[in-house]
């Protein structure tokens, strides 16, 4: 069910991965990333493998939780994934029908699912951990990204839950009007989701401009002399996870050029 | 510290060609004050000009003539730093709670315009606490995520909001409108009580007419202008143009005017149940004994009838492991009309989809004439054809460029011929008692109310037996809901509909339903006449005090007298009659 989605939401538990300054996680995940992207080996996925489930123990986010959010996401990344087996060239193991299935295909596909899987899991594992505000003002100071630009992505995550309930009811609504988006040709299909989207976008702009009203009546004004509930600073813990980060780095890199 | 004189307002709106069209928002020479720790309430019907009203006092739009000084600071001719001082001193709390909470935390949110005034972030957590206290939510709140909240608990977070920049004014618009009636008045009593300790000054617009009752000083407001302006002693005794300004008493106001025609208590300054109850006492101390206690309650339980119409049996529903419905039995018949009733997360919405199986809940059995819907098997869109549902807010479902092109899409899809689909949609508008000249209005140019009903004519435009209504009424002004309430009166008596509708309008519940089943905590609490069933709710809360809001004003009164001790018989809703038990007890 759509409200099943949980992805970019945070989950409200007190631990030390919680406690973290956001400029700290950003950057963990975001060399977390690209060692994941730069090479595949067994010695360097069993690692982040590893810090991923470090992390996650420590973050105190029910792994249950986490799964029921992406039962969709790893079902699309393993058939993404499938495609790699038919379509790598190398040592034939059999055929179905036209499709020659080899041995490097394989080993391939599995790497593209693990790596995916990291990548999804360790980000999503960011947004359970970081509030959206956290996010955003670490993502400010991380980017240099103008205030107001992070104040969009703030509300943009704050409102995903909203939108998804509103989207639910009504598709609920016009299915009972006897719309239907699982049957029929594209056409049909395409004319049934207008009467969700239409209004979907025409709420969404009403909503928009009440809030806009919210923040000019809070004195909002675009970041100008705002201070923050939670200013950034680093603590002692702050510093050691930056050691481990830099540690992380250089095995890593280890792995990459000797394997 | 609100001046405003000769206040004008006008907003048109432009065709294509840019001619004038329309005026709508008005407003014509409005003259108002407000001084410091004043408690005013503005009420009108919708398009009455209120809410535009509100945002002028927080320069969230400028006036095009008058002046309007806030706290001394000219709020029309202003530069930006002035109209910064000017949200400083004035606050404003909205309609919608999810419109207008920008952070995800509770404490992110509450911080969010002490933040953007520059308070230090040492003395940010002090007034997010101080806030939370002040709106009697504990610190323990601060941490929790905003869409684990209930609407009330949301409105209460948005007020502390407000709260934490240590505004001197709040102005709130419709801020209540969309809550249940103890939250309602939980919110209420909150605002009452930061008027009280904290001195600061409360505009509250409202079209809830009960409200009017806690505050000092009243605007009445029509097509843009002051219609009425005093006290309650001089508002409410000018019925009249009350109703010509699309309003109605308060229904306690109502009580105590027959009591005082009946001679049974003097007029004047009684204006909540409490203090009406206290002057009977003090004119009938004779009619009051200590032994009276409260009646046995005999609620009748309808029976499981198997050829019933919709049947419940035994049915759990939970979602992410929380309970949300344990053990719901009943069966609704065929021609009836049931409310169902409970506060908020109390599972009302979760039973009603489950009726269509727009939810599902495995081995579990809910039947619409025979067919088990929960049960994958079943051919759900023979049953859906039945049932006609209108989901909450039904407006907001709206997406055609027109409205006869929005209602005729229902019974296009059912397959008939264009010229019955047609047919369809037009009688389906008549019904809604919409003018044939609305066809081709686009959607956006209607009035609220009469998009409701535009929504509400694209769900009965399918032909259905049996209306499912996810709480028609909230957000309608007085007249809008009284149309709402007689157009589904028709279908039920005319038409022969069956009614099942959630709703938090009490008052009306005893006027129109046959039967109530009040949920709590996602089991059935009672079910049954509703006098019967809003007594048992009462017998078995925790909280009695608080738990009296949910009931009709008239039960409240015999409540509280009985608990006094004055031997009136309790289950009773309708005015009269309560006003009879009343007599007769003190006789």
């Amino acid at each position: 069910m759509l409200r099943d989605i949980t992805v970019g939401q945070f989950y409200s538990v007190k631990s030390p991965v919680h406690e973290l300054d956001p400029r700290v996680k950003i950057r963990f995940v975001l060399t977390f990333i690209i060692l994941s992207i730069l090479d595949r080996n067994i010695y360097l996925y069993g690692l982040l493998t590893i810090v991923f489930m470090a992390a996650l123990i420590m973050s105190n986010v029910p792994v249950k939780h986490i799964l029921r959010g992406m039962r969709g996401i790893i079902l699309f990344i393993l058939l993404c994934s499938m495609i790699n087996v038919f379509t790598v060239y190398g040592e034939e193991l059999f055929k179905i029908g036209s499709l020659t299935i080899t041995s490097e295909g394989i080993i391939k596909a599995v790497y593209v699912f693990w790596r995916m899987l990291l990548i999804i899991f360790m980000s999503s594992l960011l947004m359970y951990t970081t509030t959206p505000t956290e996010l955003t003002d670490g993502l400010e100071k991380c980017f240099a990204i103008k205030g107001n630009v992070a104040m969009g992505i703030t509300i943009a995550l704050r409102f995903i839950p909203v939108l998804m309930e509103e989207l639910d009811r009504i598709m609920k609504a016009q299915e009972m009007r006897g719309a239907c988006f699982d049957k029929g040709g594209p056409v049909r299909r395409i004319k049934s989701l207008r009467t969700v989207i239409i209004p979907l976008f025409q709420n969404s702009i009403d909503k928009a401009k009440c809030l806009a009203d919210a923040m000019d009546s809070r004195c909002y004004r675009g970041g100008k002399n705002r201070t923050k509930l939670r200013p950034l600073k680093y603590e002692k813990t702050d510093y050691i996870v930056y050691m481990i980060l830099l540690v992380l780095l250089i095995v890593g890199m280890y792995f990459i050029i000797k394997f | 510290m609100i001046k405003i004189k000769d206040l004008e307002f006008e907003y048109y709106e432009r065709d294509e060609e840019e001619n004038l069209t329309d005026m709508i928002n008005a407003i014509r020479g409005i003259n108002f004050d407000a001084k410091k720790g004043d408690f005013i309430a503005i009420a009108g019907k919708n398009g009455s000009g209120k809410s535009t009203f509100a945002k002028i006092l927080n320069c969230l739009i400028t006036p095009i003539d008058g002046t309007v000084l806030i706290g001394g600071i000219d709020a029309v001719n202003g530069t930006d730093e002035d109209i910064f001082k000017i949200r400083k001193k004035v606050g404003m709390v909205f309609q919608n709670p999810d419109n207008q909470i920008i952070g995800s935390i509770v404490a992110e949110d509450v911080a969010f315009g002490a933040e953007n005034i520059g308070i230090p972030s040492d003395k940010l957590w002090e007034r997010v606490f101080s806030a939370l206290s002040d709106v009697g939510l504990g610190a323990k709140m601060a941490d929790v995520r905003i869409d684990e909240l209930s609407g009330g608990e949301k409105q209460k977070v948005a007020i502390a909001g407000v709260l934490a920049m240590k505004p001197s004014c709040i102005v709130l618009d419709e801020a209540t409108s969309m809550l249940d009636n103890k939250s309602r008045w939980e919110i209420l009593n909150t605002i009452k009580d930061i008027n009280k300790k904290l001195g600061i000054t409360i505009i509250m617009i409202t079209h809830h007419m009960d409200e009017l009752l806690i505050a000092d000083y009243i605007y009445i407001m029509n097509k843009g202008r002051v219609f009425l302006r005093g006290d309650k002693e001089s508002i409410f005794t000018n019925k009249e143009k009350l109703k010509e300004a699309g309003l109605e008493c308060p229904v306690i106001v109502e009580i105590k005017d027959k009591l005082f025609e009946a001679g049974i208590i003097r007029n004047d300054n009684v204006y909540s149940v409490e203090a009406l109850v206290k002057r009977i006492k003090e004119e009938h101390p004779n009619s009051f004994y200590l032994s009276t206690g409260f009646e046995d309650n005999i609620i009748e339980k309808p029976k499981i009838n198997p050829v019933n119409a919709i049947i419940f049996n035994h049915v759990n529903y939970s979602y992410n492991k929380n309970t949300v419905l344990s053990d719901i039995t009943f069966s609704i018949g065929k021609g009836e009309y049931v409310v169902i009733a409970g506060g908020t997360g109390t599972g009302k919405s979760t039973l009603l989809k489950l009726i269509p199986g727009l939810i599902k809940s495995d081995g579990n059995m809910v039947f619409v004439d025979g067919i088990d819907v929960m049960d994958k098997a079943s051919d759900l869109s023979k049953v859906r054809k039945k049932l006609g549902f209108v989901f909450q807010y039904p407006e907001q479902q709206l997406f055609a460029k027109n409205v006869y092109e929005d209602v005729v899409f229902g019974p296009r899809n059912t397959g008939v011929s264009e010229i019955e689909a047609e047919k369809r949609a037009y009688e389906a508008i008549e019904v809604v008692g919409l003018s044939d000249e609305i066809y081709d209005m686009p959607v956006n140019k209607l009035s609220g109310g009469e998009k409701r009903r535009v929504a509400l004519a694209g769900v009965l435009a399918m032909q259905p037996e049996y209306l499912i209504l996810d709480e028609p009424l909230s957000g309608l002004d007085p007249q809008g809901k009284q149309n709402m309430l007689d157009i589904i009166s028709a279908l039920h008596k005319e038409a022969g509909i069956t009614i099942v509708m959630v709703s938090h309008d009490m008052e009306s519940v005893v006027r129109y339903a046959d039967r109530l089943i009040a949920l709590e905590k996602g089991q059935v609490l009672g079910d049954g006449a509703p006098v019967n069933v809003f007594y048992e709710m009462y017998l078995s809360a925790e909280d009695k005090e608080k738990e009296l809001y949910n009931l009709p004003v008239m039960m409240q009164l015999l409540i509280r007298l009985r608990s006094e001790g004055l031997e009136a018989d309790c289950m009773v809703a309708d005015i009269d009659e309560g006003i009879n038990s009343i007599i007769n007890a003190i006789n």
